[in-house]
């Protein structure tokens, strides 16, 4: 003998449907990159860079960056930055102690590149002025010049480690990884 | 006056009840804005902050031993006023590093250096005020797991350095953390293990666990 189905038998009830909506539109009003990384912000940590005193961020090059492709890196992750973010640059040819952002180049650093807020705006947690170095010795090629580049400009922004879809993450790259993602624009764009 | 079902009542909650749960369970999962240090664990003085490098992670403690010259179980002693790398005292580029003494108990990989008296000398750059502060403060007479690497001599060409040999005694090396991974502190109070570089808790586990014959990681508490 045949049962007799409903077509109606395996749809969800209304009550379920509706939740399912409800939790589309939620995931969809945080974004999917929110909802991917556990990060924080401008915390001035061991894993999260310091908040920049402003978004204009002027830089220069210590006497050693010339050559090793180090000067074009930190070109890239300057101009990347202004493309990407509502902060701009200002390149000095000579550093002085107005400079926000101080390039050097560090071959004894044990790590591909470094950032060190080297004085806070006074009263605050805020950088005034901050030391970035890289290590060529570490880094194989211009794409991973270029992608240190991104990533320790992005914590003289604020930013931490951790995405896995821009250059914020860590260690060697093969390819993209030289930008950030939606979510770092946002956190450097609103600063929080 | 209106009567309820309770099944009406929980079918017209229940949407809401779930996108409820959905926002805050989101909101708890991103943990971004303005909150505090990626993890509530941890030690109240969190050394070597305000540094942030791009480093290679080593995916074992095996591979960061790999990665190492030197294992060694210590004490951190008082740290010192290190080098300043920069090309003058005035370079607006210029850092002050702090050099942290590691008595050491035991090592585990590697060798001590000639003359060493068993102690070695770990060179940390230091960011400006408070962090800076918070190493001298926190980093001293902490049981620890060092995974270090010899800082190499410099060359002027390269790198800019004003006093090479300044930081510890003479003819002894400046090591530095292999990785953010390398620096782990027994936390006194909880037992548990801190990775300061990371600013991340390994509870219920000992320093044994991150031994260099180790081929994984204990779970962290992040």
């Amino acid at each position: 003998m045949k049962m007799e189905t409903s077509p109606l038998r395996n749809r969800p009830p209304k009550w379920m449907s509706a939740s399912l909506f409800t939790a589309i539109a939620v995931l969809a009003s945080l974004g999917i990159a929110g909802l991917a990384s556990s990060d924080e912000f401008g915390q001035c940590s061991a894993v999260s860079g310091c908040r920049p005193d402003n978004k204009a961020h002027s830089y220069c090059f210590g006497a050693t960056m010339a050559g090793a492709g180090l000067q074009e890196a930190a070109g890239y992750g300057m101009s990347n930055l202004v493309a990407q973010t509502s902060f701009t640059k200002n390149f000095q040819s000579d550093c002085g102690s107005n400079t926000d952002v101080v390039f050097k180049r560090n071959d004894a650093l044990a790590a591909r590149g470094q950032y060190v807020c080297i004085e806070k705006l006074s009263g605050t947690n805020k950088c005034n002025r901050a030391r970035i170095e890289f290590n060529p010795g570490q880094l194989a090629n211009q794409l991973n010049k270029n992608k240190t580049a991104c990533h320790e400009i992005g914590h003289s922004g604020g930013l931490a480690h951790g995405a896995n879809n821009d250059c914020m993450i860590s260690g060697h790259v093969s390819a993209n990884h030289i930008h950030y993602n939606g979510h770092h624009v946002d956190h450097l764009n609103n600063q929080n | 006056m209106p009567t309820f079902e309770i099944s009406t009542l929980i079918k017209k909650r229940v949407p809401m009840l779930l996108g409820a749960l959905l926002v805050c369970s989101a909101i708890a999962a991103s943990g971004c804005g303005e909150g505090g240090s990626g993890s509530d664990s941890g030690p109240e003085i969190r050394p070597f902050t305000g540094v942030n490098s791009d480093f290679t992670p080593a995916e074992s403690p095996r591979e960061l031993g790999e990665q190492s010259d030197l294992v060694v179980r210590g004490e951190t002693g008082e740290p010192q006023t290190g080098r300043i790398w920069g090309a003058s005292p005035e370079d607006p580029g210029a850092i002050e590093t702090l050099v942290i003494p590691i008595h050491v108990t035991n090592v585990e990989a590697g060798e001590l250096p000639a003359g060493s008296n068993e102690t070695v000398y770990l060179e940390v750059f230091a960011s400006a005020g408070a962090p800076r502060q918070s190493i001298i403060e926190g980093a001293a007479e902490e049981d620890g797991l060092f995974f270090l690497t010899e800082t190499p001599e410099v060359i002027p060409e390269t790198t800019e350095i004003v006093d090479p040999d300044s930081g510890r005694p003479e003819g002894q090396p400046l090591y530095q953390a292999a990785t953010p991974q390398g620096l782990l502190l027994e936390e006194e109070s909880s037992g548990d293990i801190w990775s300061v570089g990371e600013e991340v808790a390994y509870p219920g586990v000992d320093l044994d666990s991150f031994l260099p014959t180790e081929d994984q990681f204990p779970p962290a508490d992040e």
